[in-house]
């Protein structure tokens, strides 16, 4: 079995490429720091494997997941290895390209995104390309699955062996301590002298994870030597070097088409989408849009219809037929209150967040994201922060989990840990069926704005905090944020409609395990007390519960008991406050719950509780990722702690001031 | 429909509640993401991570 390691800078479309190659779809991302370990997957009719690796500007890794491509090359030892490179930034992408070609491993040269390089007028003579890196060049366009019939075939085609590797021409020393090096190694540790020199080359190169490899396989002809070579800055050498031949190597292969007249239309729109005073009110005004479509034009009017027919028909029919098999009347309220009304409410807000999802997919394949990091960078340097921690936080919209684990892209560990205490204050769309209860019941002209105003409220307090957290960890250094800026793009239907079903398939199986698993035991505490069997809920465990807490949160307008169950459920997932509260309403929907909402609270004391919900606890999923992330409990503790105490001040604040005017 | 079916259909139920209730925690504290159930990148790093510290 041939495998093929695929590697690149970040936003060459190595993902697309994977994914257009092989027979698994990889989740594909417009943003650095999307693939952070490496996925594997066969090219189709053949045993070729290829290994997409995260994306990386050179070996010498930086951050966590840079170190998955060198620690895989080092352990690993592919057959190939398929060098992605964006056609369009070449000088900068053959710096990766030479340090794959010294491995001295079979080489295909992939020129992606071609078109968009033929676009400015530029093009490349490939075979000299070729002749002059010693590897096979092929032109493609992943994205309109130009030139990858062509490429499959050369990886196919090509033989697995080991090839002669790139010799540049380092300076005397330099290459003199090369030789040296190569030899003893060869001689002392048995390597292969490819092997030997690769391995040279990127130890004086101060590459952290060979160095590291030399020292647990004791590889003293490169230690003994380690201050000498750092002495003499064989590392800035290398890189002048390599520099010199990628500037020869393109001035001589270089071909230009035409004249180019007219500023790309990338450079037009970032003009103003990127702009010091522009680029944040668009940035805000894009999640308007989104919102207004999720919960405005969208949305909601397609919630209704299913929250409709739920609590309509589907719960009529239900119970229609389970009297006429004679069940008995706690088994018929266990399935239409409980199952059907409590996951079936939270079912029918399927529509608002996969609508949200879309426009965040269309947002990522058109090459916005990478412009809102950009933008919000200015904004998170104010607070000491960069626009390479907005990325897990942006990640944490879609699921707090998966943005804390994206937060491993940041090098620091002080900032690490910053990024991932204030993660849960970005708003995961498993809030979303909640706030959608609220909005809908209180703030119906002005739905979205209501809940654009949480998920900016949540990017507020997490900046916030992170300040307080930068000056109590004293983090003086700060994470270097390079991204790269892809070419916009009109978004492929296809994909758009692969990352909406892959960010929201997860809510719709959530329905058949967490969710149900949380309504069963809230309807089982409701029905449930001391004495037994219960018909009077306010006799029941839920009861005792949520009114044992209940004066605690008199100052921040929850006056029903059944508000206070159903936000301690929330820990198992967030999804869930919304079934509980149908359920211990004894509601059939969410067109009932609303009607109820409304004896219950003042729009004020509303949008406190959504306050409340939006920091509180995070849920247990999101404890046991900290706990994991920061090797600690105390971390895990600290959030669930900390975040109630904020969310309660927050919530109190907002209610205590407003009802001074309201 | 028996008193014996009615109760064992309620068992069957809570019984099922209870087993997802516990498989959620058990995923969960593994650093599973119930929101997200799709194997995504993050995810096969932090397992991978998880067995390698289980190992040393």
């Amino acid at each position: 079995m041939t495998t093929v390691a695929l590697l690149g800078n970040p936003n060459t479309g190595k993902t697309t490429l994977f994914n257009e190659l092989t027979d698994k779809y990889a989740y594909v991302g417009n943003w650095e720091g999307v693939t952070v370990d490496k996925k594997m997957g066969k090219i189709r009719h053949s045993e070729m494997v290829v290994v997409d690796l995260p994306g990386i500007y050179s070996l010498t890794p930086i951050t966590k997941d840079e170190a998955v491509a060198c620690n895989y090359l080092l352990n690993d030892s592919p057959d190939m290895i398929l060098n992605v490179t964006n056609a369009s930034q070449l000088k900068r992408n053959l710096l990766l390209s030479i340090e794959l070609l010294e491995f001295g491993r079979p080489v295909v040269l992939a020129l992606n995104m071609i078109d968009d390089l033929k676009a400015n007028g530029v093009t490349y003579d490939f075979d000299e390309l070729a002749k002059r890196l010693g590897c096979q060049v092929r032109a493609t366009n992943a994205r309109k699955k130009s030139g990858l019939d062509q490429l499959r075939q050369e990886l196919l085609a090509t033989p697995p062996e080991t090839t002669a590797p790139l010799h540049l021409a380092y300076p005397a020393t330099v290459q003199d301590a090369i030789a040296t090096a190569t030899q003893q190694l060869v001689a002392d540790d048995q390597l292969t002298p490819t092997f030997a020199n690769w391995l040279a080359i990127q130890f004086m190169n101060r590459n952290q994870i060979v160095r590291r490899y030399a020292s647990k396989h004791q590889l003293q002809p490169l230690l003994t030597q380690q201050d000498a070579y750092d002495k003499q800055d064989f590392e800035e050498q290398i890189f002048q070097t390599r520099l010199a031949f990628i500037d020869e190597t393109l001035t001589a292969t270089t071909k230009y088409l035409h004249e180019v007249s007219n500023a790309n239309l990338t450079a037009k729109i970032d003009r103003i989408v990127t702009h010091p005073l522009l680029g944040l009110p668009i940035f805000v005004g894009i999640f308007l849009l989104m919102f207004k479509l999720s919960f405005d034009w969208i949305g909601t009017p397609l919630s209704d219809v299913m929250d409709a027919f739920i609590s309509g028909p589907l719960s009529a029919t239900a119970s229609h037929f389970l009297t006429s098999v004679g069940a008995m009347p706690f088994l018929k309220s266990l399935i239409v209150d409980g199952i059907i009304a409590g996951v079936g409410g939270v079912l029918s807000f399927i529509p608002q967040i996969f609508v949200l999802f879309a426009c965040i997919s269309i947002l990522e394949d058109s090459g916005y994201m990478a412009r809102a990091a950009l933008v919000t960078d200015r904004l998170m340097q104010l607070i000491g922060l960069n626009g390479k921690a907005f990325i897990p936080l942006i990640i944490g919209f879609g699921c707090n989990v998966t943005g804390i684990m994206a937060a491993r892209t940041i090098e620091q560990p002080k900032e690490r840990l910053v990024t991932t205490l204030i993660s849960p204050f970005m708003s995961c769309s498993a809030r979303l069926p909640i706030y959608g209860l609220f909005v809908a019941a209180f703030f119906d002209r002005n739905q979205a704005l209501i809940v654009l105003s949480l998920y900016f409220l949540g990017i507020a307090l997490a900046l916030f905090m992170a300040k307080i957290y930068q000056w109590v960890f004293k983090v003086k250094e700060n994470s270097v944020f390079i991204i790269e800026l892809p070419k916009y793009h009109m978004p492929r239907p296809d994909i758009i409609a692969m990352g909406t079903w892959e960010k929201g398939k997860g809510f719709i199986r959530k329905a058949g395990t967490v969710i149900f698993g949380g309504t069963v035991l809230i309807w089982l505490l409701s029905n449930l007390g001391p004495a037994g069997v219960v018909t009077n809920i306010d006799q029941s465990f839920s009861a005792m519960i949520g009114r044992f807490v209940l004066p605690a949160f008199a100052p921040i307008g929850i006056t029903s008991w059944q508000t206070i169950s159903a936000l301690m459920t929330g820990i198992l997932a967030k999804e869930v406050i919304s079934s509980s509260m149908i359920v211990l309403f004894h509601l059939s929907g969410q067109t009932g719950l609303i009607a109820t909402f409304s004896s219950l609270f003042t729009p004020l004391s509303a949008y406190a509780v959504l306050v409340f919900i939006l920091i509180y606890a995070p849920c247990f999923a999101t404890l046991a990722t900290i706990k994991a992330e920061t090797n600690s409990t105390k971390w895990a503790v600290y959030s669930v702690v900390s975040n109630t105490v904020i969310a309660y001040l927050v919530a109190m604040i907002i209610f205590q001031v407003g009802s001074l005017f309201i | 429909m028996s008193i014996l079916i009615n109760s064992v259909i309620v068992i069957a139920i809570i019984g099922g509640a209870g087993f997802v209730l516990y498989r959620h925690l058990k995923k969960s504290s593994q650093g599973s993401c119930p929101a997200c159930e799709y194997d995504c990148p993050a995810k096969q790093q932090l397992k991978k991570h998880q067995a390698e510290k289980h190992v040393s």
